[in-house]
């Protein structure tokens, strides 16, 4: 709460700091759930609608809860021509994670992304907020086995 | 002023136009769907589309503003391609179920696919299939929808709302609720004026009828003193649904949820088809003959027995001047009494009072435009976007452009929430509050600036002494650098405006309370158009002016009814003392203790069914008649649905019965009686400025028996006699209800939706409890006028026009039910 | 007046003339029909009595109410009253007919967006009340059952053509990927 004040302070008017007030709702809820929402709407008084209308808007903002980390691989133009979708494919084998989907034990949670800005060395992925590029079918399970 | 050429025509704008706005002045036609005068431009729909010379992309008309010497063309085959293009892009995902489609002949889309569109699209997309969404009053149909955001954007930009938004984004983009649940907002209907297309309908004109069916009437609102402009849309002569036009009345266009979906009080249950005559106790049908003969008989009977001062008369807020003047004229030059009186004389009267007691007028008409524009406006305990909602959105619209607006309110109103500064003060302590803006600007010396020495500056400098920031902040329940902080705000502002409202049904503001304000703003040098104080209901002023009140020394409402025993007969009109009027044991003992009672209504009232004689009205728009809004305004509505059964015009029935009594009053049709009328003078009066000290009663004490203070008032979908009988008003909400506080809740145990028995040294009453944020400790907000909980029972009155907040204790019954 | 013309009113001419046609028809094939007892065939499309097409699916009227055939219709014979049925959907309350008003252009059966009203070949339907000449929904089905009934739906689709074939939507549509 108090951070969400500090916030308030930089923006003009309260809409302005609603992103970061979803960030800092994502954080400490894990996910945007409609207890998380309204807690947010609440914090900058704003309707429930509009706090909901922005975070369904952003795609960085989970509306599910989410596994412990956070795949976002992107199958854009470039990264798709690296073979990415075979790694999507790869990951739904091994840990039968769907795009868009968890693992059943909660470890990981895979997210499809347009364009990462990582063409160059592509296929890439993020896993929470480390980056990864040059993927191919072994690197991309040595990467994920760091992971817990 | 700038200078632009549009299809060849050289028009002159002012700066800061949009094109689209220059064109419409201008009477050029330029398509539009998403754009609307009252919203920011938002340039969704890309229909708008001008060509600009020397431009090499199209432009949205709608967001670039005009420039000079631009040339302009609205409509070029190169433009009809883009529209054409443009439109079947919208067509992908909107269904084509225009012959269900209730908005099919009046819709914007199917218009513009009519003049542009090719019949047949080149693009193929699965159409959308999501289900209809409904509630109480609106019905929305997600598949229509071409998200404009017109109905989001009126929602939250000008209705201050915000009870709906884009969900999702892309294809899958809906306008929703925040959690998709069923739509709970304040049912204002802007939304369903606003959609361009049939996504959004109202509930009760669904499948009803085509929109070439209907033939349209203007009309004026019935229900509060701002007097909307309505366009009533008949089928066969029975109102379908009521729809706000841009550009038409004092309401531009606006409706709120009373004027938009309240008209069908007229076709209610309870409304009185014949006259009912008193019979061995029982009230059974009657003619009219024999009727208005036998109450013509009682009164003659009375008059010789008792004298003519023993029979009053109470007019109505609610029936058009030509019934009351008629009522007075009856009263006048019939029965010869004085006694006639309207329930202004619990509200409205005492504000003239006050601006009479200070700047020495007779009338303050409001401006609904005043807010808009002033550096500080200060809302006082008053929820205006409930009682007045037109002229609360005015207040909105002036914080969007900029307006410091301060709201005073124990109660988080809609105002409150959307204002720049929400003061909680405790529950009716407007007043103090207000002595004590006027103790800083004494401080801050406001009252050497002006040159003009005002008569009683020294008793008002004298009478505010005690109210030192320190003492007013604990006792408004506030930090004192808050207080500090808005005071000097208000003080130091270059234009000011306090508003309030002051009526029968609240119980928190009183005579002091308007006399404070108007002593605070002549110290700052403010005129009375500052002080924007408007009347209760249609017609509350209308009734004032035409005479519905003793002006030859006749008892007033008091002294006919908290006096049992003063009158022998009395005639009520349109009014229904027993539920809406305060200390309700009173008036009861007083009716009872009558002779005889005449009630000339629409519905059986509670009133009524005490009375010896009930005559049926025709209501509103089953007549002609004229309301005087609360801006002085006489705006006459017209008769376009016939009378439910056997109802007569109110100023007919009068008529009739003078007749019968064997008097001309020489009235045999409306333009007559109109004639009449138009002579009457009402006197503005001259300002002459003086101060009034204000004695504060004092601040209603809670005790240890009576812990918590009860404050009375309107609500947004309910404002008493017409609201309740009103079907879909009632879908909304239908039941009594208290307001709680969270934390009251949970001390005395009440549990959401239950049953409590609230109690005052005056009496008690079952009603049901609605725990809510928007209370604070210490208080409970009842509505009045239902008629199954009477409240006013509980609420005491005065003589002197004060402030009389309710002590009062709550017990939560779980097992007990309600008393009917 | 000349010899010619004083001849021919001395002699009759004109009028034998005339007779001989009389004569000569007294052995030809009369045209006129006979008509209580000998019916004449009405041709296809004939704007006769009014009837509502019953929906083959579910046996009710194809109509849904979107009043354009009121709209249309000249005379302003045609009243439709519809409500929220339990469902949600639009129910026909009441279709109602003033057939004495009716001119018989048909306007309202080329602007049925759905096929749902027709003008059957029925001609026969003269009356002593007037009352029975208002037709009623449950009436004008019933005149689709006597009058068209099952040839009715080929003679529709033959003659009409109703527009909301023009509009279908496209039976092929794209599927979406899943995101």
């Amino acid at each position: 709460m108090e951070e969400i004040k500090e916030i308030l302070k930089r923006y003009p008017d309260r809409r302005g700091a609603l992103l970061p007030t979803l960030y800092i709702m994502q954080r400490e809820y894990g996910w945007l759930s409609q207890e998380a929402l309204q807690a947010a709407a609440d914090a900058l008084n704003l309707p429930p609608a509009t706090v909901k209308g922005v975070a369904t808007f952003y795609a960085m903002y989970r509306h599910k809860p989410m596994g412990r980390h956070l795949i976002q691989l992107c199958t854009n133009v470039a990264c798709m021509i690296m073979g990415a979708e075979r790694l999507v494919d790869l990951l739904k084998e091994r840990y039968g994670l769907e795009p868009g989907g968890t693992t059943e034990d909660g470890r990981f949670s895979l997210v499809i992304m347009e364009c990462i800005g990582a063409c160059d060395r592509a296929p890439a992925m993020l896993v929470d907020t480390d980056f990864h590029a040059d993927l191919n079918e072994q690197n991309l399970f040595e990467i994920l086995e760091q992971y817990k | 002023m700038i200078e632009l050429t549009i299809d060849g025509k050289r028009i002159e704008a002012e700066k800061g136009m949009t094109i689209l706005e220059v064109a419409k002045a201008n009477n050029i036609y330029i398509p539009h769907l998403c754009w609307d005068r009252r919203l920011k431009p938002y340039g969704g729909c890309r229909l708008c589309l001008v060509e600009v010379e020397g431009q090499r992309k199209l432009m949205a008309a709608c967001s670039t503003p005009a420039d000079n010497g631009m040339v302009i063309h609205t409509d070029t085959p190169n433009l009809q391609k883009a529209r054409r293009t443009v439109l079947e892009l919208l067509l992908v995902h909107h269904p084509l179920d225009c012959p269900v489609c209730d908005k099919a002949g009046e819709c914007r889309l199917q218009d513009l696919a009519y003049k542009y569109g090719p019949s047949e699209s080149r693009f193929y997309a699965e159409r959308k299939h999501d289900p209809e969404a409904t509630s109480a009053l609106i019905e929305r149909n997600p598949n229509r929808c071409i998200l404009c955001g017109r109905c989001v954007r009126v929602c939250w930009e000008h209705q201050g709302v915000g009870a709906i938004n884009f969900i999702g984004r892309g294809f899958k983009t809906k306008i929703s609720p925040a959690f998709e649940e069923t739509l709970d907002c304040e049912f204002c209907g802007q939304c369903v004026d606003a959609c361009p297309v049939g996504a959004l309908g109202a509930k009760p004109y669904k499948y009803r009828a085509r929109a070439w069916f209907l033939e349209s009437h203007d009309s004026i609102c019935p229900y509060c003193s701002v007097g909307c402009t309505l366009t009533l849309d008949l089928r066969e002569g029975r109102i379908l649904r009521v729809r706000g036009v841009d550009g038409k009345g004092v309401n531009d266009g606006d409706l709120c949820g009373k004027g938009r979906f309240g008209f069908d009080f007229i076709y209610g249950d309870t409304r009185l088809k014949t006259p009912l005559v008193r019979k061995a106790g029982e009230l059974v049908e009657s003619t009219w003959e024999e009727t208005l003969y036998y109450v013509a008989n009682r009164l003659r009977d009375i008059k010789r027995q008792y004298g003519a001062d023993s029979i009053g008369a109470i007019g109505s807020a609610r029936a058009g001047i030509e019934d009351n003047y008629m009522l007075k004229k009856f009263m006048k030059e019939v029965i010869g009494s004085d006694n006639i009186d309207t329930s202004a004389r619990l509200g409205y009267a005492w504000v003239l009072r006050a601006l009479n007691d200070t700047y020495g007028i007779n009338q303050n008409p409001i401006k609904l435009d005043s807010p808009i524009g002033k550096e500080v406006v200060l809302v006082l305990e008053s929820d205006l976007t409930s009682t007045h909602p037109i002229f609360g959105l005015k207040f909105l619209e002036a914080k969007n452009e900029g307006t410091y607006l301060m709201v005073a309110d124990p109660r988080k109103t809609k105002l409150a929430r959307r204002s720049s500064k929400w003061i909680r003060i405790k529950p009716a302590s407007g007043t103090v509050f207000l002595l004590g803006l006027i103790n800083y600007a004494i401080r801050e010396g406001a009252h050497l600036r002006e040159e003009k020495e005002i008569e009683g500056i020294d008793g008002l400098i004298e009478s505010v002494k005690p109210y030192t920031p320190e003492k007013v902040s604990e006792l408004i329940g506030v930090d004192t650098e808050q207080f500090i902080e808005a005071a000097s705000r208000f003080v130091n502002a270059e234009t000011r405006l306090i508003a309030l409202t002051v009526g029968a049904a609240e119980n928190q503001k009183g005579y002091e309370t308007v006399l404070a304000a108007a002593n605070l703003l002549m110290l700052l040098g403010e005129g009375p158009d500052s002080l924007q104080v408007p009347s209760d209901y249609s017609n509350t002023l209308g009734a004032w002016l035409s005479g519905t009140r003793p002006t030859e020394g006749g008892k007033d409402l008091y002294e006919m009814l908290y006096n049992p025993g003063s009158l022998k007969a009395l005639y009520v009109m349109g009014e229904d003392p027993l539920v809406t009027m305060p200390d309700g044991n009173t008036v009861k003992k007083t009716l009872e203790e009558l002779e005889f009672l005449v009630v000339q209504d629409i519905r059986l009232s509670e009133t009524a069914k005490l009375a010896d004689v009930v005559l049926p009205a025709a209501a509103w728009s089953e007549k002609e008649g004229t309301f005087i809004n609360s801006q002085g305004i006489p705006q006459p509505f017209p008769k376009v649905v016939s009378p439910q059964g056997d109802s007569v015009p109110d100023w007919q029935i009068l008529r009739n019965l003078a007749r019968v009594m064997e008097h001309d009053l020489g009235i045999t049709e409306l333009g007559k009686l109109r004639e009449e009328l138009s002579r009457i003078q009402t006197d503005r009066g001259q300002q002459r400025w003086r101060f009034s000290p204000v004695e504060v009663p004092s601040v209603a004490q809670t005790t240890t028996d009576y812990p918590i203070i009860m404050v009375t008032g309107n609500i947004m979908q309910h404002s008493g006699a017409l609201s309740v009988m009103s079907k879909s008003l009632s879908h909304v909400l239908s039941d009594a209800f208290v307001q709680i506080s969270p934390e009251d809740a949970e001390r005395f145990g009440v549990k959401d939706g239950e049953f409590i028995k609230i109690s005052s040294p005056l009496g008690e009453v079952f009603i049901k409890a609605r725990v809510s944020d928007e209370i604070p400790e210490g208080m409970l907000f009842v509505p009045v006028h239902f008629a199954h909980a009477r409240v006013n029972y509980l609420v005491s009155h005065s003589r002197l026009g004060n402030a009389h907040p309710t002590p009062v204790k709550i017990e939560s019954t779980s097992t007990a039910t309600p008393r009917r | 007046m000349t010899v010619q013309e004083l001849v021919k009113k001395v002699f009759f001419v004109e009028i034998l003339k005339g007779l001989a046609l009389t004569l000569s028809r007294l052995f030809t094939k009369p045209v006129t029909r006979r008509y209580p007892k000998e019916k004449r065939p009405a041709a296809l499309g004939f704007r006769g009595l009014h009837a509502l097409v019953r929906n083959p699916a579910t046996g009710e009227a194809k109509c849904v109410g979107c009043g354009l055939c009121a709209a249309i219709c000249p005379s302003r014979c045609i009243y439709i009253y519809t409500k929220e049925g339990p469902d949600h959907k639009k129910v026909v309350e009441r279709y109602e007919i003033e057939v004495l008003r009716c001119v018989y252009c048909a306007f309202c059966v080329e602007a049925c967006p759905f096929g749902a009203v027709v003008l059957t070949p029925h001609y026969e339907y003269s009356d002593y009340s007037r009352d029975n000449l208002y037709m009623t929904k449950e009436k004008l089905l019933q005149n689709w059952d006597k009058y068209m009934g099952e040839e009715g739906y080929n003679y529709f689709d033959k003659f009409w053509n109703p527009k909301a074939d023009h509009f279908r939507t496209p039976k092929e549509q794209p599927k979406w990927r899943k995101s």
